[in-house]
């Protein structure tokens, strides 16, 4: 399939072309940069207002999970337009699904694909069609979230008169009769769909393919066939929940997932006579000055106090048993009517950095 | 200073419109400027002088192929009235060498690994499409104005090809260009190869420069000196001296002590010996460090050796937070002093740290 108009000479059309439902997208070479290019034209003819909605949209959104816009070409009336994107090498996460072990990086895959998710409603947009072929794998392995053509502001009088989107994942709250308000937690169920696609290798299951009222409850992640740690499988069921109000917002989902990431990776630093690491899940350190004596146990996500005697103080308050320690604490042994003669003990928390 | 090429108003093809000159390099000069056709700010590069031109096309086809977070990203490049122009996204901040020059001595470990890792991601990231920086320095990298140097970007791609020319005209005529700008600032940062024998330099180059400047970050000197006087003491490739800060601040010692690993394979003499980039990542992503927001403020109080070692911070925009001496990443603590750090909650104050004394 050739490109539909005559294109600059800047442009050759390489190929392939990748249809869509609205749009085709047209792999070609920018011969300036030497470098690929994806030029998405829309199937209608007047269609100058189309691409310019979702430019908008693309345009209000700061993230790295979003392709770049380079140009904008016109046929030589200036009836059809073509918008000059980066170019997503992919694959696609179903196809990644189908053809990799995704048990091995599903929390990364998920927690990128909600990182760009939750820049995009941090932007005040919806993205309205969040599905596994609209998300791609650059050439760095760092999610794309692609195709903004239904994309719209957020808001609470956003309103539609035909609840487009992909069946599957369209959530619950758009089958009804228009004016349809909806929120971004439509792109949180459209998520919670993808998750479970790529959780099974890039199939659908069945109860997805209900439409309301479901008839049988979607399947809870805690089955999936990637083993999930309890709250990753929780927060997922939540994204899945038919009361849009109910599902959490996408910037909690992404900090489930980021925490989960980081499991077993922490290093505390104690310094106390000398330095001591505490950095093995179900390891704990004691500190005993006779005066107040603390235990804390690191179980894989964060420092608790496991148990205490005496008089200690975290950050000049007291102690609590259960207590989660913050990033960066001193841990006083003594009561505070001994002064200078207590200990202060530092105690401080890292840990690697999740970089794309 | 050469005069400016383009002034604000002055509009390219039909689609940039200038807002105002930024600065220049050696090679270049950038300029802020108004992308029309999608409403956004956009950085407008263009070469300097004719022989600058020659070499701009390579290096704007160059950096068009790396595609990551970490490296500024290529949106155009076109000729207009007889010149090249280059479009680069529009980063809103400064060089890091602008911040070290202006606001830090060092950065304390933790700022420097987070510096660091998004860097080496950068430069992996251009390994992979094939593409070897040849000058990676502070003032090709780009950071954002926030204090805890959130956004980090590699720019100038391939422009260092140029300036390798250049010092290959410093070596055979010393007098000329002792004075060069463009030597002296990617001098520091050479490896052995890239003095010795240029053509045989590659992708490790950018390693032995990683390591150069993580040494720079972490210790606030270059590791062989500047000038002229460098080269000898690059060619030995003798490994320079562990900050002072690595022994004395026993709380930052796991992270310092994987730093320096760092420092020390990259600043390998033999090109073959260092880490290649992929490596380097693995290396960073093992590294610990707390990366919570950062904020500027400025020593309230102290209480000196035997009064507790703590103070105050006074913070920049209201409220205070107390610090442990040994939460400081610096040698003196004087009252007045300006401070970057990390806060955490506390009673009656949170608490802060790192504490990183700034200039």
């Amino acid at each position: 399939m050739a490109f539909p108009f005559k294109l600059p000479t800047r442009y050759i059309y390489e190929g392939p072309t990748l249809n869509g439902g609205q749009a085709a997208v047209y792999v070609c070479r920018d011969r300036y940069l030497d470098r690929k290019v994806a030029i998405k034209v829309m199937k209608g003819v007047s269609d100058a207002t189309e691409i310019g909605k979702e430019l908008a949209a693309i345009q209000g959104v700061r993230s790295r999970h979003v392709a770049q816009i380079y140009d904008l070409v016109r046929s030589e009336h200036g009836g059809r337009v073509g918008l000059v994107q980066e170019y997503v090498p992919g694959p696609n996460v179903k196809d990644y699904a189908k053809n990799a072990d995704v048990s091995q990086d599903y929390l990364r895959l998920l927690y990128q694909i909600a990182c760009g998710i939750s820049d995009i409603h941090e932007s005040g947009k919806i993205h309205r069609d969040i599905k596994p072929s609209n998300i791609k794998l650059d050439a760095e392995n760092v999610v794309k979230i692609l195709d903004f053509g239904l994309a719209s502001d957020a808001g609470p009088d956003v309103e539609t008169n035909d609840a487009r989107g992909t069946p599957c994942y369209i959530a619950p709250e758009l089958y009804v009769t228009p004016p349809i308000k909806y929120t971004a937690a439509v792109d949180t169920f459209a998520f919670g769909v993808t998750a479970r696609v790529i959780a099974e290798s890039g199939a659908i299951l069945p109860a997805f393919r209900q439409t309301p009222p479901y008839a049988s409850p979607f399947p809870s992640f805690s089955t999936s066939p990637v083993k999930l740690p309890t709250e990753v499988a929780a927060i997922l069921d939540l994204a899945l929940e038919s009361n849009p109000k109910k599902r959490p917002p996408m910037t909690q989902v992404r900090d489930v997932l980021a925490r989960r990431l980081l499991y077993g990776k922490h290093r505390a630093v104690v310094t106390y006579g000398a330095m001591h690491e505490l950095s093995f899940p179900g390891k704990s350190i004691s500190l005993k000055a006779g005066i107040g004596d603390i235990t804390i146990r690191y179980d894989g996500l964060c420092f608790t106090i496991e148990s205490l005697s005496g008089d200690v103080y975290i950050n000049n308050a007291r102690a609590q048993v259960g207590e989660t320690l913050p990033g960066s604490c001193v841990i006083t042994l003594g009561d505070p009517s001994l002064g200078a003669s207590r200990s202060f003990v530092p105690f401080n928390v890292s840990h690697p950095g999740v970089v794309l | 200073m050469s005069t400016h090429v383009h002034a604000p108003g002055d509009v390219l093809v039909e689609r940039y419109k200038v807002t105002k000159y930024l600065d220049e390099g050696g090679m270049q000069q950038v300029y802020l400027a108004k992308d029309v056709t999608f409403g956004r700010k956009i950085a407008l590069k263009v070469p300097k002088t004719a022989s600058a031109e020659k070499r701009f096309e390579r290096s704007a086809r160059v950096s068009a192929k790396v595609v990551h977070a970490n490296v500024a990203a290529t949106l155009d490049y076109f000729e207009f009235e007889g010149k090249n122009y280059l479009i680069e996204e529009f980063i809103d901040g400064q060089t890091l060498w602008e911040r070290l020059e202006n606001e830090f001595q060092v950065l304390d470990p933790h700022l420097a690994a987070h510096v660091f890792h998004h860097l080496a991601k950068g430069v992996a990231a251009s390994h992979h499409a094939g593409v070897f920086h040849r000058d990676l320095k502070p003032s090709n990298i780009m950071v954002s104005r926030d204090p805890g140097l959130t956004t980090v970007k590699i720019t100038d791609f391939g422009i260092a090809k140029m300036a390798q020319e250049e010092i290959a005209d410093a070596f055979k005529d010393k007098e000329s260009t002792t004075g060069s700008q463009t030597v002296m600032g990617a001098l520091p940062y050479m490896a052995p190869e890239m003095i010795l024998d240029q053509k045989s330099a590659n992708l490790p180059a950018d390693l032995w420069a990683m390591g150069a400047l993580l040494y720079q970050l972490i210790s606030g000197m270059l590791p062989f000196g500047r000038g002229l006087g460098a080269v000898p003491t690059i060619v030995a490739a003798k490994l320079p001296p562990q900050p002072t800060l690595f022994s004395t601040k026993l709380q930052f010692q796991p992270l310092t002590h994987d730093l320096w690993s760092i420092v020390a394979a990259c600043l390998e003499k033999d090109a073959a010996k260092r880490p290649t980039a992929d490596q380097l990542v693995e290396m960073c992503s093992k590294l610990c460090y707390s990366n919570a927001e950062r904020r500027v403020g400025s020593i309230d109080s102290f209480r000196g050796k035997g009064r507790g070692n703590w103070g105050f911070i006074d913070i920049d925009g209201g409220g205070t937070a107390f610090f442990h001496q040994d939460n400081f990443y610096g040698d003196t603590i004087a009252v007045g002093d300006k401070v970057n750090f990390a806060d955490f909650p506390g009673v009656p104050r949170s608490r802060a740290f790192p504490v990183l004394p700034m200039k």
